[in-house]
């Protein structure tokens, strides 16, 4: 079935997801998206899958205009989508997961045997060995999401959206899937396919869209004639961030020194941190960068490794020892794990410094307002007061309270975690010459991002991390956005690029 | 390469006006506090019964309806800061009756008067603690844990009385704790006063009611800036437990007897007035004068109810109304206010 779709919008607030998308999904073929986190691939595929309803713009099934699709007329229409978020029951069976839609029945009532028969049918077709009466819950997550896959095959879907759905599947099971999808191709279906490995995306799809902050900015015909570093190019290719200019310190003493540290996440890494520097840490979700700063704040229990501030060793036991050894941690989530929403700005600043404001355990008003009114007025907040409720605050503000708060603490190294998330230009700018003022007074900054302009432009160097791994280092000066976005797909970088088009 | 990089929004997704800014004066008023709507409907109450019940405003049945909610009071000032800490003790009425049963008890078996209640007091707070070490500790999940020792808590009671009250009319000291006055005024109410006055101190101005205010507003958040979870969400429940002790000794001095059969179901009573006070389940709102609002309405409602000769039964119907009316206008005050400024 052919899906076409008309200078598409949606936002969420004020963020713009996606900007007048026009595409075409033809019948026959796969046809994958390919961006960066955050360029809006996925909330293209919701929109597709009826899940999400768009802000404006038109979308056609086989030229039938649908103005809101509804996930329920979407299934009626023949689409399917599977998510890496996992949609099955995990008290429910094998069977009756892949069944679910329409469980066999028999003068009524539902026919168990018929359940186990048709379910062990599909499990076989699709190469899938397990027991359709095994408890979903008991499975592997790989299992699962080769049963959620099954589950939308036996659908017999016109137009099946995989999103991220190979990410957590081994070899054998990619293969699988690729068989199952080609014969679906050769049934005249429809196959949107997500995927960060680009490998994959080589071997199973036949055009490719590519999105950039929500804007579609090529559509590849020629897919095989495409090179990786043509294609990361086109996914990340932004001129570096001019809004930024970094003030160049030379790095003093070695501040934070990590040898071998392995986690359930984290498979040996080692990293080291001088005062003054900018450490960029790069990756994919679930690359383990999110990881390695919660498990530096002593959120997270190691395996093994040594961390070591200032020479002296630190045990990471918890926020409160990593925070008297002078570790400071900027969540990535702000609303859930950042901020206390309903509370004021004021109570946020001065979270961390509850000793120093009181006496006895009662709260000393005007040492709480020397503490909360430095940070208000340093970080610039805006706000009628501090006592303003910080759930009413702009983004850009609410980490600025989130920021002001681990500062007072006059930390030595600060672990940012996605801190311009959903940042405009300006409160960017504003953040950033922040970091840079800091850095300068020799501290030392951690800071991860997607954003691959912005890392160049505030990191000193810029730590790749693949699967748990460190898959490269890259310095300032060598830092360039496919060298980085090849490392950070898991690409390989220099020899695909001499070996050419194929 | 075909990049389009600027493409301006088509016309109606520019930001609609604020909701916040058609609400007007008295609109923006009435989202400033959670307590607002129930004060509303206690006012007017007070007005009404005032014009037509000439006793409602005389000294004496002002007295009444504080006396008879003394012990009403002192629950809920243990339960707000349960509930502002994102917990709910359902323990409370079980460890009150409970504590009046050992008390009883004690005093029976020769126990100096002090020394049976200081016990009592401690009982309390160990029951608390129970609560407090599953829930605060072990994070087992607060509704379950208190609804079972609800039933635990009163099973016991039972258990060891046989279901038999006891009388404790010939103790000094607990008969001027449930019948004495102080300068004139009834001790419960002085009792119910200064736990009220404490309460209120310990949440507004000490670095514990912070973090009870903090760690139910986000326990994420609270945990990573390191404020001790377990520690504070254990003493939370201690003082409920505490509080419930105090509680069921003013109930023994009023009854002079223990009463293990009786007042089942006050917690939900007590719930009900922390709800009407504007304190929300989702924790880290409200304050205790929302709470010592949701009593008064409770208490006047059925003062007036009985003043002017109505059954007692309407007052269930009221309350159940009232109740559910404030818990729609706390959402939709927080729709609204959920608006970015």
């Amino acid at each position: 079935m052919k899906v076409s779709l008309s200078h598409l919008y949606k936002s969420y607030g004020p963020v713009q997801a996606l900007v007048d998308v026009s595409a075409e999904f033809g019948p026959s073929e796969v046809h994958a998206l390919l961006g960066e986190n955050g360029s809006g691939k996925s909330t293209l595929a919701k929109v597709l899958a009826g899940l999400l309803v768009p802000s404006a713009g038109e979308f056609f099934y086989d030229g039938e205009r649908h103005d809101s699709v509804k996930a329920r007329s979407a299934v009626a229409a023949g689409v399917c989508m599977v998510t890496q978020e996992g949609s099955l029951a995990p008290e429910l069976t094998v069977g009756e997961n892949l069944l679910a839609a329409e469980l066999p029945r028999r003068f009524g009532k539902i026919s168990w045997s018929q359940v186990r028969r048709r379910a062990a049918a599909a499990l076989e077709g699709f190469g899938l060995d397990l027991d359709p009466g095994a408890k979903v819950g008991a499975l592997r997550i790989d299992q699962r999401q080769m049963l959620e896959i099954a589950r939308a095959l036996t659908l017999e879907p016109k137009v099946l959206i995989l999103d991220e759905a190979t990410s957590s599947l081994t070899g054998d099971q990619v293969e699988a899937l690729f068989a199952a999808l080609r014969r679906l191709r050769g049934a005249g279906a429809t196959i949107v396919f997500i995927s960060h490995r680009l490998s994959e995306v080589r071997e199973i799809a036949d055009r490719a869209t590519v999105l950039r902050d929500g804007h579609l900015v090529r559509v590849v015909d020629d897919l095989p004639g495409t090179s990786d570093h043509d294609l990361v190019l086109s996914m990340v290719g932004r001129p570096p961030s001019a809004f930024y200019h970094k003030v160049a310190v030379e790095p003093g003493e070695e501040l934070l020194s990590v040898q071998g540290l392995r986690t359930k996440r984290l498979r040996g890494v080692s990293l080291s941190v001088a005062r003054g520097e900018v450490l960029g840490v790069a990756g994919l979700v679930g690359s383990g960068r999110t990881s390695l700063a919660e498990t530096l704040f002593g959120l997270w229990p190691t395996d093994a490794g040594e961390v070591r501030v200032e020479g002296g060793r630190v045990r990471l036991k918890g926020p409160r020892q990593a925070i008297q050894a002078g570790l400071v941690l900027v969540p990535e989530d702000r609303k859930r794990s950042g901020l206390v929403l309903g509370a004021t700005i004021g109570a946020n600043l001065s979270m961390c410094r509850h000793e120093e404001i009181s006496q006895r355990g009662i709260i000393r008003g005007r040492r709480e307002q020397l503490v909360v009114d430095r940070q208000f007025g340093d970080l610039r907040i805006k706000a009628p007061g501090t006592g303003t409720v910080v759930a009413n605050l702009s983004g850009g503000n609410q980490q600025k309270v989130v920021l002001g708060r681990v500062l007072a603490t006059s930390p030595r190294l600060m672990l940012l975690d996605e801190p311009a998330r959903g940042m405009d230009v300006g409160a960017k700018s504003d953040l950033f010459q922040l970091i840079g003022d800091l850095v300068q007074e020799g501290m030392g900054v951690i800071f991860i991002s997607s954003e691959i302009p912005d890392l160049i432009a505030l990191a000193d160097r810029i730590l790749v991390l693949y699967e748990g791994a460190v898959a490269g280092e890259i310095g300032r000066a060598e830092a360039s956005e496919e060298r980085l976005g090849a490392l950070i797909t898991g690409a390989h970088p220099e020899p695909m690029l001499a070996k050419g088009p194929r | 390469m075909n990049a389009q990089d600027s493409t301006a929004p088509p016309a109606g997704l520019a930001a609609a006006p604020s909701n916040r800014d058609r609400l007007g004066h008295w609109g923006r008023l009435l989202l400033r506090r959670e307590y607002i709507g129930v004060g509303v409907v206690l006012a007017i109450m007070v007005v009404y019964w005032s014009f037509t019940q000439d006793r409602f405003l005389s000294g004496q049945n002002i007295k009444n309806v504080l006396n008879t909610n003394a012990i009403l009071f002192v629950l809920v000032a243990g339960q707000t800061v349960v509930m502002i800490n994102k917990g709910i003790d359902l323990s409370v009425g079980s460890a009150y009756i409970l504590v009046g049963v050992i008390l009883a008890a004690l005093l029976g078996s020769g126990t100096p008067e002090v020394l049976a209640i200081a016990l009592a007091l401690g009982l309390g707070a160990v029951l608390g603690l129970v609560n407090g070490l599953l829930i605060g500790w072990l994070k087992f999940d607060f509704f379950v844990v208190t609804l079972g020792t609800l039933a635990l808590y009163r099973g016991v009671g039972l258990v060891y009385t046989n279901g038999q009250s006891k009388s404790v009319a010939g103790d000094a000291v607990i008969n001027f704790i449930g019948n004495g006055t102080i300068l004139g005024i009834p001790t419960p109410i002085v009792i119910a006063a200064a736990v009220m006055a404490v309460v209120g101190f310990v949440l507004r101005y000490t670095i514990f009611g912070r973090r009870v205010y903090l760690i139910g507003g986000n326990e994420e958040a609270s945990r990573l800036t390191g404020i001790p979870i377990a520690r504070t969400r254990v003493a939370v429940y201690v003082i409920s437990g505490l509080l419930a002790g105090l509680a069921g000794i003013v109930l023994s001095g009023r009854l002079l007897a223990s009463n293990p059969i009786g007042e089942s179901g006050i917690e939900l009573t007590v719930i009900a007035a922390v709800l009407l006070g504007g304190v929300s389940l989702s924790g880290g709102a409200g304050s205790l004068v929302g709470s010592i609002m949701g009593v008064l309405f409770i208490g006047v409602l059925a003062n007036g109810l009985s003043l002017a000769g109505i059954s007692a039964f309407w007052q269930q119907i009221v309350t159940g109304v009232i109740l559910v009316l404030a818990v729609a206008l706390d959402t939709v005050r927080r729709r609204i206010g959920a608006v970015k400024t």
